[in-house]
Parts: C-alpha cells; sequence; structure tokens
C-alpha cells in the first residue's frame, strides 16, 4: 500500500542527501500531547515545531519530565498527539490508523532503548533475525551484528552478554531493517563511561556509513557535541535547536 | 495486619482473573466431590436402612410347589432363623388397549406385614382376602401405567380373566431394582410387581396350601454356604431350583455394584480436578511472588516476620480455594440432588434423598484447603526465604543459555519466532509438563464420556441387530416336549420358530461357581446367534458346554477345561461338561449346550420352555392378543419394545452426563490455558511490547503468546486422547458386572468432539486474554526495568 510510494520517495531523498540537499524525513507542525493522569492534565509536549533531515545525527537534550521520551515515541509511531501533525516525508503520522503505524514502524524504524528489551529466548543472531525475517529489504543479520563488532558473539543469549554488548546487539537489530530513521532512548543510561562511548561510538558509524537519520535522547549534555544538531527540551518546549560548527568525534567526549 | 489484609484483597482483585479460573476447577472438583460422596452415602445409607428396616431376606429358595407345612422342618435347618413362606406368579395384564404386552409379577401377602421383605406402604392399605381381588402395586409400576388406589387392572391370571382391584401402593426392599424376565433394565410400562393376599392369589394359580417361594433369615454368624446346601438337598423333592444369597438377588446385585462403582467415582474424579487446581495456584502464586519481591523485601525490611509474610500467602491462597468452594459445595448439592432424581428412576427407594451433611461441607473444606496448601508449598517457602535486601533487588533476568535442550530447539524450530516458542516451552519444562497433563486430562475426561455413549451404543447394536434376531420372545408356564413347537406355528403371524430349554443349573469349577440357567438351544439356530472374540460365528457345540466370556472369567475356565454342571430341578443330576467354547457378548451371562446335551442334563422333562419368534410385523395386534390370552404362556417379550426402552433410559442419563462432563472437562482446560496464557503476558510483557515496538503487529504477538498454548494443546490432543482410550480400556476391563461388559470402542467422532471442546475452552481463554494484550500499553511497559 504505502511501500511502494515511500520505497519511490526514499530512493529521491537518498539522491537528495548525496547531493548534499537533506530533504525534512519526520517533520512536526504544532504537536501538543497532554497525558491524563488520574484527574489532572499532564501536558507532556506543547507547541513543537520541528524538522528531521535525513542523514542528520540530532541528540534531545533534556531533565527528566522534560518531554524527550514523548518526542521520541511521537516520531517513531508508538503513540499519538494529542493536537497538531507528525509527517513521515509527506505522510500525516497523525491520520494513520494502528495498522499503518505498525507497518510503519516495522519498515521505517529503528529503536534503541535504555534498557535493550532483547527477547532473551534467542541468541544475538536470532534477535537480529526477528527483524530480518520481516523487513522488506534487510542487512544480512550476521552483517549487521558485525558492523557493531559483535561478529563473534552471535551465538550467545543476551544472559551471556554484558550490558554494553547487549546494547549493541540492540542497535544491530535496528539497523539491520535498513531503517530510515534511527530513535535512540538514553542509549548509553544503563552502562559505564567505557562501553557507553563504544555503543556512541557504533552510532556515529551507523549514522556515517548508512546515512541513517539517527535521534539521540539523553540527559547527558557531553554526548550533544557528537551531533550535528542539537535540540534541547525544557518543561514540553523546544527552548533551543542550534547545529554545530564541528562534529566531535566520540573519543573527544568526556562526561 | 489491616496493611497486610487490604493488599490480599488488593492482589486477589487484581489477579480475578486466574483467581476465576483457578476458583472454576476447583468448585468443579468440589462439585463433583459434593455430589457423587453425598449420593454414595444417601445410596449406601438408604439401601442398609431399607433393608434392616423392612427385613430383607439373606436367603432365598425358589420351589416348584411345596406344602405349608415344610415350615417346620425348614426351621430346623442349622443356621436358619427365620422363615417366610409365598407364593410367586408371572401373569399378563388383560388392557385390549395396549400396544405392548405387560406382565407382572404377583406375590402373596399374610394378612399384614410379612416377617420377612416387608412392604413399605406408600398410600392405601393392606389388601384383605375377602371380597375382590384386592392388590397393592409397586410404586413405578403404578406411576408408568397411572393408577392410583381405586383402579382396576384386567389380567389373565392361570388361563382365566380377573379384576384386579388396586387398593394401595407400595414399594419393597426386595425390587429396590424392578426387572422383568428376558429384560435387561427396568421398564415399569411392560413389567412390574403387584401384591396380593396370600388366600386371594394361592387359589387362583393353584397354590393352595404350597408356598413356590421361602424367604430364610440367616442366624448371626451362619455359614450361608452350608444353609443353602442343605436347602438345596431339603427342597429337590419340591422341584427346588436351587437356594441363594443376596449376593445373586438381582435387585440387590445390581444396587451394590452401583454403590461400588458410585464409590471409585467419589475419589477418582474430584482428585483430578483438584491437582489441576494445586496446579494453577502454585503457577500463580509463584508468578505473584516474583512480581512482589520489592513489597516482600520492603515488608520484611520493616519488620514483618516471615511466619506473617508466609501466613499472608498462604491465606491468599486459602481465599482463592474458598471462593471455588463456596459455589462448588452449592453446585455439588444441586447436582447430587440431579443424580437423586436419576436414580430414583432406576432404583425405588421409599425415599433416596439426597442430604448435604454439614460433615460433608467441612470435608470439603479440608480437601480444598489441603489442595491450596499443596499449591502454595513451594511459592511461599521461597518468599519466607528471600533476604530483605536480596528481594529487594529487581530479579534476575529468565536465563536462557545453550543447554543441552538447545539441540532440540535447533532442531525443532528455524525461525527465531518458534524458537522463542520451543526455548520457552523447554525452559519450563515441569510446568510445560503438568499442562499438558491437564489438558491431556481434560480430553481423556472427555473422551471417557464419549466412551460411555460409543460402548452402549455398541453393546445395544450387537445385541439387539446381530445376536438378537427374532422379534418375539415367548416363555412356556411349564416345560414341554418338542411337539411345543408346532403350537407356536399355529400363533397368528408366525413366520419362524426356534424352540429353546432354559435348564437351571449351579455351574462349579474348583471353588468358582455360579447360579444361572443354562441355553439349550439347536446348533443351526439362526434366531440367536453366538460369536468368539474374532466376530466368528460360533455354532452351539453338540457335546459339552458354551460359556460366554464373563461367565469364564468368572469360573476361571478356559476352553478346553472341564465344568461341572449340578441341575437345579427334576432329577438333578450332575454331570461334567467340557468347555467348548468361549462366546463374546456384552449383556449377561451365558451358557449353552445342544438340546441332546440338555436331554443328558435333564433325563426327562420338557425339552422346551420357550422360543424365539420371527413374526409378520402386520400380524402384530392379532399376536399380541393371543399371547396375552394363551393359558401355556408365561411371559412374552417384544424385541422392539425392550429396545426402545433401553434406548430412552440411557439417552437420558447420557445427556445429563454429557453435559456434566462437557463443563467439567472444559473448565479444567480453560483454567489451565487461561491460567498459562496469562503468566506468559506477565512474564513476557516486556518481551511482546518489544515486539510491537520493532513493528510485529498486534495478530503476531498474539500468536506468539498462543504458540506455546497451541504447541502444549496440539500435543494434549492425541496424548489425551491415548490416555483416554487406556482409561477406557481400564474401566472396561474393571466395571465388569454379571448384567454387562462393555466392549472397548470408542469412535472417531468421540476423539473429534473431545478435541473440540478443548479447542472451543481455548478459543475462550485466547479472547479474554487478546482483549488484554489489546489494552496493553507498548510504551508504560517499555518505561519500566525489570
Amino acid at each position: 500500500m504505502l511501500e511502494g510510494k515511500w520505497r519511490g520517495r526514499v530512493a529521491s531523498i537518498v539522491a537528495a542527501v548525496v547531493a548534499g540537499n537533506g530533504q525534512p524525513v519526520l517533520r512536526m507542525q504544532g504537536v501538543r500531547k497532554v497525558y491524563q493522569a488520574g484527574e489532572v492534565e499532564v501536558v507532556a509536549l506543547r507547541d513543537i515545531d520541528l524538522e528531521c533531515r535525513a542523514g542528520e545525527f540530532i541528540v534531545i537534550l533534556g531533565a527528566s519530565g522534560s518531554g524527550k521520551s514523548t518526542l521520541l515515541h511521537l516520531l517513531g509511531g508508538l503513540d499519538t498527539p494529542s493536537a497538531g501533525s507528525i509527517f513521515y516525508l509527506d505522510h500525516n503520522l497523525t491520520a494513520a490508523t494502528e495498522a499503518e503505524l505498525t507497518r510503519f514502524r516495522r519498515e521505517h524504524v529503528g529503536f534503541v532503548f535504555q534498557f535493550y528489551n532483547l527477547v532473551p529466548s534467542l541468541t544475538a543472531l536470532e534477535n537480529v533475525a526477528l527483524v530480518t525475517d520481516v523487513a522488506p529489504s534487510p542487512l544480512d543479520a550476521k552483517e549487521s551484528l558485525r558492523r557493531v563488532g559483535l561478529a563473534d558473539r552471535i551465538t550467545h543469549f543476551p544472559a551471556q552478554l554484558s550490558g554494553g554488548e547487549q546494547q549493541r546487539v540492540a542497535i544491530a537489530r535496528a539497523i539491520a531493517k535498513r531503517p530510515d530513521v534511527l530513535l535512540c532512548d538514553e542509549p548509553t543510561g544503563a552502562l559505564d563511561y567505557a562501553t557507553g562511548k563504544t555503543v556512541l561510538q557504533v552510532l556515529a558509524d551507523i549514522n556515517r556509513e548508512l546515512n541513517t537519520l539517527t535521534i539521540v535522547i539523553t540527559h547527558n549534555a557531553a554526548v550533544a557535541a557528537m551531533a550535528d544538531r542539537v535540540i534541547r527540551l525544557s518543561s514540553g518546549r523546544i527552548v533551543s535547536d542550534t547545529r554545530n560548527e564541528r562534529r566531535a568525534s566520540v573519543e573527544e567526549l568526556a562526561w | 495486619m489491616t496493611a497486610l489484609r487490604q493488599m490480599r484483597w488488593r492482589d486477589l482483585w487484581w489477579l480475578r482473573g486466574q483467581v476465576f479460573a483457578t476458583a472454576l476447577v476447583i468448585a468443579c472438583g468440589i462439585a463433583s466431590f459434593v455430589a457423587t460422596y453425598g449420593t454414595w452415602q444417601a445410596l449406601a445409607q438408604t439401601q442398609a436402612d431399607y433393608y434392616r428396616q423392612y427385613r430383607f431376606a439373606d436367603l432365598f429358595a425358589p420351589v416348584k410347589r411345596a406344602p405349608l407345612s415344610l415350615r417346620n422342618k425348614l426351621e430346623q435347618v442349622p443356621g436358619v432363623a427365620q422363615v417366610a413362606l409365598r407364593v410367586n406368579a408371572e401373569i399378563l395384564l388383560d388392557d385390549g388397549n395396549r400396544e405392548v404386552l405387560t406382565s407382572a409379577r404377583l406375590v402373596s401377602l399374610p394378612p399384614q406385614q410379612p416377617a420377612l421383605n416387608g412392604l413399605y406402604l406408600r398410600s392405601g392399605r393392606w389388601p384383605e382376602a375377602g371380597g375382590q381381588n384386592e392388590v397393592l402395586v409397586s410404586e413405578t409400576f403404578a406411576k408408568a401405567n397411572g393408577w392410583r388406589p381405586g383402579a382396576r387392572i384386567a389380567v389373565i391370571m392361570n388361563g382365566r380373566r380377573e379384576q384386579l382391584q388396586v387398593v394401595g401402593i407400595a414399594l419393597a426392599p426386595e425390587f429396590i431394582y424392578e426387572v422383568g424376565t428376558g429384560a435387561l433394565l427396568p421398564d415399569a410400562k411392560r413389567f412390574g410387581v403387584m401384591w396380593m393376599a396370600y388366600e386371594r392369589l394361592a387359589p387362583a394359580v393353584g397354590m393352595q396350601g404350597a408356598f413356590n417361594e421361602a424367604l430364610f433369615r440367616l442366624q448371626r454368624g451362619a455359614n450361608a454356604a452350608d444353609v443353602i446346601a442343605r436347602l438345596d438337598i431339603l427342597l429337590a423333592a419340591y422341584g427346588g431350583v436351587g437356594a441363594y444369597g443376596r449376593d445373586d438377588h438381582p435387585s440387590h446385585q445390581f444396587i451394590r455394584d452401583e454403590i461400588s462403582q458410585n464409590r471409585i467415582h467419589t475419589t477418582f474424579v474430584p482428585a483430578i480436578f483438584l491437582s489441576v487446581a494445586a496446579f494453577l495456584l502454585h503457577v500463580t502464586l509463584s508468578r505473584l511472588i516474583s512480581l512482589q519481591r520489592g513489597e516482600i523485601g520492603l515488608l520484611k525490611a520493616f519488620g514483618y516476620s516471615a511466619s506473617q509474610i508466609g501466613r499472608h500467602y498462604v491465606l491468599l491462597a486459602l481465599t482463592m480455594a474458598l471462593l471455588g468452594t463456596v459455589p462448588g459445595i452449592a453446585i455439588g448439592a444441586w447436582l447430587g440432588e440431579a443424580l437423586t432424581v436419576i436414580y430414583n428412576d432406576y432404583y425405588h427407594f421409599p425415599s433416596l434423598r439426597y442430604v448435604l451433611h454439614p460433615f460433608n461441607v467441612l470435608l470439603a473444606l479440608v480437601i480444598a484447603g489441603s489442595a491450596a496448601l499443596f499449591g502454595a508449598l513451594l511459592p511461599v517457602r521461597r518468599a519466607i526465604a528471600l533476604a530483605p535486601a536480596e528481594a529487594m533487588q529487581p530479579e534476575p533476568p529468565p536465563r536462557f543459555h545453550a543447554g543441552p535442550w538447545e539441540r532440540v530447539a535447533i532442531v525443532l524450530s528455524r525461525t527465531p519466532v518458534w524458537r522463542m516458542t520451543v526455548r520457552q516451552l523447554l525452559r519450563r519444562r515441569a510446568r510445560t509438563l503438568f499442562s499438558l497433563l491437564a489438558a491431556s486430562t481434560a480430553m481423556a475426561i472427555l473422551v471417557l464420556g464419549g466412551f460411555g455413549f460409543d460402548t452402549l451404543d455398541a453393546v445395544m447394536r450387537e445385541q439387539f441387530d446381530e445376536l438378537n434376531r427374532e422379534q418375539v420372545t415367548v416363555q412356556l408356564r411349564e416345560a414341554r416336549g418338542d411337539n411345543a413347537l408346532s403350537a407356536f406355528y399355529r400363533l397368528p403371524g408366525v413366520l419362524q420358530a426356534e424352540a429353546f430349554r432354559q435348564i437351571p443349573v449351579r455351574l462349579q469349577h474348583g471353588h468358582h461357581s455360579k447360579r444361572l440357567a443354562v441355553l439349550a438351544m439347536s446348533p443351526t439356530a439362526t434366531l440367536r446367534v453366538w460369536r468368539d472374540e474374532r466376530e466368528q460365528r460360533l455354532h452351539v457345540p453338540q457335546t459339552g458346554i458354551s460359556l460366554s466370556q464373563t461367565l469364564a472369567d468368572q469360573l476361571a475356565v478356559k476352553r478346553g477345561d472341564t465344568v461341572t454342571v449340578t441341575v437345579l430341578e427334576g432329577q438333578r443330576r450332575q454331570r461334567e461338561l467340557q468347555v467348548q467354547q468361549i462366546t463374546e457378548q456384552w449383556l449377561g451371562l451365558g451358557a449353552y449346550v445342544s438340546p441332546e446335551t440338555g436331554q443328558l442334563l435333564l433325563g426327562d422333562g420338557g425339552t422346551v420352555s420357550g422360543a424365539w419368534l420371527r413374526v409378520d410385523e402386520q400380524a402384530w395386534p392379532a399376536l399380541s392378543t393371543t399371547l396375552r390370552e394363551t393359558p401355556w404362556l408365561a411371559a412374552s417379550v417384544r424385541k422392539a419394545d425392550i429396545k426402545a426402552s433401553m434406548d430412552a433410559m440411557l439417552e437420558r442419563s447420557v445427556e445429563v452426563a454429557t453435559l456434566i462432563n462437557i463443563l467439567f472437562a472444559g473448565a479444567i482446560a480453560f483454567g489451565v490455558i487461561y491460567n498459562n496464557l496469562r503468566i506468559a503476558l506477565s512474564e513476557r510483557g516486556r518481551e511482546l511490547a518489544s515486539l510491537r515496538v520493532l513493528g510485529f503487529t498486534r495478530q503476531e504477538v498474539l500468536q506468539i503468546l498462543l504458540a506455546e498454548q497451541a504447541v502444549i494443546l496440539l500435543l494434549a490432543v492425541p496424548l489425551g486422547g491415548l490416555l483416554g482410550y487406556g482409561l477406557c480400556a481400564w474401566l472396561s476391563e474393571r466395571l465388569v458386572t454379571d448384567a454387562y461388559r462393555l466392549p472397548l470402542v470408542v469412535n472417531a467422532d468421540t476423539y473429534g468432539t473431545a478435541a473440540l471442546v478443548l479447542l472451543v475452552a481455548a478459543a475462550l481463554s485466547t479472547v479474554v486474554v487478546a482483549k488484554r494484550l489489546a489494552k496493553m500499553n507498548v510504551v508504560d511497559v517499555l518505561k519500566t526495568r525489570e
């Protein structure tokens, strides 16, 4: 249904990006999100306008409760806004049905979470294969794990891997479908310093090699230096949206 | 403690689905216990009281005709405490409008309650000797025919038309199960008992000053076999056909077998349900305690003792059990009453009433409580053992690693989705096995229920369509010579007649003996045929004897062995006969000899005591009238009538049983599958939510959740089928009575229906869980850490 059209668009976007002319892949217009918590209304996001272009590496910074996770869930089609519109290319996600959103996630979005969310009963390779089995034109599962440096751990179960390794499996699983957008929610939140940096390196490499729009949310301000673009959220509003002159390499980061 | 109590109620509400499933299974177990145990008690107690109160005799001695003056001699037989003498007569009803042949047994009465085999007078008064032919009628016989005190019944007695006047309705301990000659089940439309004053009955049937049945009460500690032997010698000259004890009394036999079968049900069925309930409780509580690790740690940190925490979970388990027990007792009481109604159809007591004894309620509570404690044992021990600091840490994630079962998983499944399923099943092997066992048991119970129907159907088909090919069986009042056959041919509409001679005998082999009537019949008979276990037609042997399998088993003989045959009438000859054949027949005990061998046994006396007839259906009304009016005929039975009444009777009880069976087995299947799904949803919620994020549709995620249960179900169908077949085989070996044996026949549609019930129960639980899954908020699940 959407697939054919979207695939054509993606090809043209890729062409445009190669030509140095990044087009908006994800776009938010006047987005507002209100949660009903008991009898109180909690406004998680208000008046968000945002454009994310192909190939960009975006870091979204904010304290906890600033609305950054909500923003990520809306961009990834896990949730729908209370007001405003969200577009993937020229498709209005706000008008999409549940089934269409599922398909959107399946074909175009890769998620990485703080707590990995691997399937414990599947090996590293099988966790990736779970996605490659259903995606339309995936990477080879082994190739995907090689990219995150886990070629020699493919038969291990999550319980047999370290936290950093588990997160890299999660990244391999997210990129295996060749997503148009990779959404990472505190990907280093549960990791120690060294392991965290390894994971960030993998994300930077993927972004560069596959030209995937990568959005990382974190409360760790040090990560901002490696981004093309840094967006700061506070109390549900974008308070700043700046471009870095130069993307710092991961080795340069310190916190 | 108040806080803990509040927590308990909150947990019960939160777990309401699983609480319901567990309570449902417990309710079934307790209901079946309360119903069957109560019914068993009622039957056993009522029978004992009835026998005692109405002085049911210990021994029965039928004779042809003996003078009343024999009483003294009988009373002097060592071991005899009391003697009652009476006259029995078979009569035919003579109501021109009747479609069916109805016969009655008339039993003589003294002016007041007889010393033995008393009567319970339901209504009316005792019959008097003067004036008219006053009778008491057995309650069911009266009900089926619409007679009340004051009614008049036209009968043929000793060849003469007579009018009987009903003066009362009665019941007797010797006719709890009232079945006529040649019939296999009671049929009150076609057979019943009546009582009449001796002074009226004896002269009417040519028995003035005589009796044809003696009843005996034995002295405490008397040896029944010795007394029987002495009585047989004493009564031989009067045409005695052998005294027998209660164990050979048809009504007592049936009721005794029924009571002992009921005893099996009271333990077997509830035990199955309660083990399943214990399993469900175990799984639910294990999961709850895993989820509440933090709370347990916190409570311990606050200073709650281990025993307080243990008590909390034990009380939770007991409350869940109680929630099932209370409705279970109510349903059980209702079911017990319904069962008693069915029993009252078959068995006639003055009052067989189901009573819910307080002790049984207590017993039900104790049993359900024990099941709950058993299920709660391990999880509660784990909760008690948790160290507070450790408890407040999150539980470590499930550990999967390449264990010895990994090869199995890889061989069995190719795609990741299937591997998840296979590994989950293998990781929780005990749970998988028990779930499989429980679902298989549900299947087996259903197969067993279907078997009840299939086997009876097979018995009826074989008996009525293949073995009994006659339409009507007639019995002579007295055995006659071969010329009787031509008399049968003179009856209207008779196309074919084949004579038989029933010879009352005692068969003996070693210390086994059995009293029954041997049938002497032509080896070339076509209206009755016998078969061996390979369904090959057998012809009655010229020499020797042919025995039915059940009888051979009872006497512990096989082909080629020799049995001692003692004839219980006439010259009372004794002969050794070789067992030539074993026939396979499901109904009744059978022994068959050729007419030549019959002659050898009898010496003299008539060679014909009855005949099987093939008749022209068109001539049936004329034949039926003639049969009623023919004085030399004692009884006639039309096969179609017997078959129809058996069908109706069985259908009624089988229908109720099948419905209960489906509901109960369905409850097990639903309980197990629903509980498993809910636990899986709780344990794997995070995993399923991440699959949704990865772009798996809701249906795909549901399929993954269901896959495990589908595997269990798919294995349970053949396994349960097999288990069910095994149980049927065991039962068909075990449920052997003199009246019937059950062939091991399970039709394909029984398996089909059982599988279908299992699927429907699974589908129901799936629907409930699918709703739950639809409500699952992916984002919320992922936000929390395990």
